[in-house]
């Protein structure tokens, strides 16, 4: 090949490039195809084509980056492992790749099934059956590399809080007998109607509209109301007012100032020693959240009872104060003191805004799962499905070998998430239920924090080892790392019978660091997004396979591969039947970014 | 005699990059190009011990490429215009015998001329293998001419030819 000059190079190289862009006319193409038949100098100039384009693809694309920066971890204990792979594999009822590859030549290309990596799973199945030792604990790395599913986290953070500049809080005056309550600090207030500063009294029946900012006022009964803006209240006697729309939180912690009440349009909340917090959105549903004591909600209708809320419960009053509906505790919800920390502001108001488009994201009809992995003081090691198709269904249970996941802070303080530990082999099981069917539109959305992406891992999976099928999302670590190490990879098919598993690397994927994952798949394509972006996409018609098995979150079924859980930490799932696009998943991801 | 399994993988993770360039020439596109080379190695290192020697190996290797490659490309059914068996047969072979006692060194060489790329030339050629973005493309993003596009992408081939025969006659640079 030394013959191959850089002219003649440059010419088949020219070629090649069009070829490869699609842009060859029939004639050049004609003409492309007569050289290599024809000219084995030219044939032999495509070669060094080839190795360069090959290597140059290695040397700039992220994949052969992250390749390269693993192919000297090469170990003894994953050659060891494809020999136990080998091993397993003569015991099972495989197919001859090499004579399906003979075969295939010999019928001059014609269609043929695949089976190569259907062998594979097959002695994975096998050893996992079979195989009890520390071979089976290697042999592991590589098949959460084979077998795949998908997931996705949202994280979301929002604006920062409003200005803080400092305010001097000044005592109330002695109170004349005709008013009520006083307005006891402030911070960036801007109102409505006029000016209050600090130590205005106010009168009942007297309106407030807060434009900006945040107000204190104190009753004479020792009641004290945070206002948030926007917000408009109106007093209502010596301890009540009424909350036209917006935020206010209640602390109610002296003896005289138990039995405030908070009117709305549809209902009384009367606080029984506590603190609290209310919302009224602009269509008159209401929301309250208790943060210590209790509190009783009286709707105005008749037709519905009174309820009374614990500490780190909530409720919404919704369709006109006929229906009680529940809502997820909310930390953040509200502010507590006119001059909140400007860190805990700012998650705040991403939190906030999460929770708003987390509420909406619940309701969609082609959610059939969605966790958000906050916990239930209630229902303690129980995960609750908050999808609204399947509500009371698909709820998860915590289990481990040691332990189960611990309950840990997400995205923003106050945001729930469950530490999985991989040695203790955590996961979250949900049951199998008939609701969580789709055909072959799917789309897992979640937010997750690796611990370490040196190794493989599953993290959503349901494969039934019986049935030979289900689907796994997962990713590889190093345990091939002939095969795109850092990447994910789903598998969504039965074991026998062809299945996908393709791994695609992960751009800019940092342990430690809060991401959004999320795989699509319809049956044609299959696409992986971080963080809103789409970083890979691929033809793949293989058809979902719907197992039985429970559905297994951050680990596997304890009989399938052992030591591949996930390690690190996971605050929210949200599974689809349906395709969502690319603006949908960046949606998700804008509206949950940390 | 089989072939150890250590071989087979030390083989697919050396010659990667040119398989994988004879897998993009095969299916046309680069991604697609990733995923045979995926299917063949589990095929690789599962058969490890079916394939005659290590003589053999690479030839193997390229074979494989081809018709995975071109189950592949029935598989996507596209009305794209591609090289046929035929002609990928005679690159599959001109591969094998392109490969000398000295290609470890001929890899290390192209990857030391690789890097020499600078300036203009290293971006567009970033731009085309690692962003795996066609010429058109790199014309609209870089306000050039897809023409010069190709002809700088061309000229950065015959560059790193030029370079690698120096190094290994004797010591030299890009030119």
């Amino acid at each position: 090949m030394s013959g191959i000059d850089r002219d003649r190079l440059e010419r088949v190289a020219g070629l090649a490039e069009r070829y490869l862009s699609g842009v060859l006319t029939e004639a050049d193409h004609a003409q492309f195809e007569r050289m290599v038949l024809r000219d084995p100098a030219a044939a032999q100039a495509l070669v060094v084509y080839m190795k360069q384009a090959g290597t140059l693809r290695e040397v700039f694309s992220a994949e052969g980056k992250a390749f390269h920066a693993r192919e000297g971890l090469l170990s003894g204990d994953v050659l060891e492992a494809f020999e136990i792979l080998q091993a397993a594999a003569d015991d099972t009822d495989i197919v001859d790749v090499t004579q399906l590859l003979a075969d295939e030549a010999s019928q001059n290309h014609s269609d043929a099934p695949r089976h190569t990596t259907e062998d594979l799973l097959s002695a994975a199945v096998y050893i996992f059956r079979h195989t009890v030792s520390r071979r089976a604990t290697v042999y592991a790395g590589i098949a959460a590399a084979l077998i795949l599913g998908a997931t996705l986290l949202f994280v979301f953070m929002g604006s920062p809080g409003p200005e803080q500049p400092p305010t001097r809080l000044v005592s109330p005056d002695t109170p004349p007998a005709e008013t009520i309550a006083t307005i006891t600090d402030q911070n960036d207030a801007r109102w409505a109607d006029g000016e209050h500063v600090i130590g205005s009294r106010l009168r009942e029946g007297q309106a407030l509209i807060l434009r900006s900012g945040f107000v204190e006022i104190t009753t004479d009964r020792g009641a004290r109301v945070i206002l948030e803006a926007p917000c408009e209240v109106t007093w209502a006697g010596d301890h009540a007012l009424r909350l036209e729309r917006g935020r206010l939180f209640g602390i109610c912690e002296t003896p005289r100032s138990k039995g405030f009440t908070v009117r709305t349009e549809h209902a009384s909340i009367v606080d029984l020693g506590t603190r609290f917090g209310v919302q009224v959105a602009p269509g008159g549903d209401s929301e309250v959240h208790v943060y210590s004591g209790s509190v009783a909600v009286r709707p105005a209708t008749g037709t519905l009872g009174n309820r009374t809320l614990a500490s780190g419960q909530s409720v919404a009053l919704v369709n006109n104060g006929t229906k009680f509906h529940p809502v997820d505790h909310d930390p953040l919800a509200f502010v507590a003191d006119t001059r909140p920390d400007p860190q805990e502001n700012a998650a705040r108001g991403a939190y906030r805004r999460w929770s708003e488009y987390s509420r909406g994201l619940s309701q969609r009809d082609d959610l059939f799962a969605y966790y958000t992995f906050d916990e239930d003081a209630n229902r303690p090691g129980v995960v609750r499905n908050l999808a609204r198709t399947s509500r009371g269904m698909l709820d998860g249970k915590l289990e481990g070998d040691r332990g189960e996941p611990r309950w840990a802070r997400g995205r923003w303080p106050g945001k729930g998430a469950l530490r999985f530990d991989r040695a203790s082999r955590h996961a979250v099981r949900v049951p199998f239920d008939s609701a969580r069917y789709f055909d072959q539109a799917f789309t897992a959305v979640m937010w997750m924090n690796f611990d370490d992406l040196a190794v493989s891992q599953h993290f959503l999976n349901h494969i039934d080892l019986e049935a030979r099928g289900g689907m796994s999302l997962g990713f590889n670590g190093t345990a091939i790392t002939a095969f795109a190490p850092g990447s994910l990879f789903l598998f969504k098919n039965k074991l026998i019978g062809g299945f996908n598993h393709r791994f695609r690397q992960v751009p800019g994927l940092r342990p430690n660091e809060w991401v959004c994952i999320a795989v699509t798949t319809d049956g044609k394509q299959t696409k992986y997004y971080l963080n809103g972006e789409l970083f890979a996409g691929y033809d793949d018609d293989r058809p979902m396979h719907h197992s039985k098995a429970d559905m297994m979150i951050g680990g596997t079924q304890k009989e399938h591969i052992n030591e591949q859980a996930f390690g690190g930490l996971i605050d929210e799932v949200a599974l689809f039947r349906s395709v969502l696009s690319g603006d949908e998943i960046e949606e998700i991801y804008n509206a949950g970014k940390p | 005699m089989p072939v150890p399994s250590d071989i087979v993988v030390k083989q697919l993770m050396q010659r990667r990059a040119e398989l994988i360039g004879y897998a993009w020439i095969v299916v046309g596109d680069a991604d697609a190009a990733e995923d045979v080379f995926q299917e063949v190695s589990v095929a690789a290192i599962r058969k490890c011990d079916e394939i005659a020697d290590a003589d053999h190996l690479l030839g193997w290797l390229y074979t494989a490429v081809r018709l995975e490659g071109l189950k592949a490309r029935r598989e996507r059914s596209r009305n794209r215009q591609l090289l046929s068996s035929e002609a990928l047969e005679v690159l599959e072979h001109a591969s094998a015998a392109s490969v000398g006692p000295d290609e470890s060194d001929h890899l290390a060489a192209l990857r030391e001329c690789i890097q020499q790329l600078q300036g203009g030339p290293r971006e567009i050629v970033e731009l085309r293998y690692g962003q795996n973005l066609k010429p058109a493309d790199i014309a609209q993003r870089t306000g050039k001419k897809v023409q010069t596009i190709y002809k700088t992408i061309t000229r950065a081939h015959g560059a790193l030819r030029e370079c690698v025969q120096r190094r290994l006659t004797s010591e030299g640079g890009l030119s």
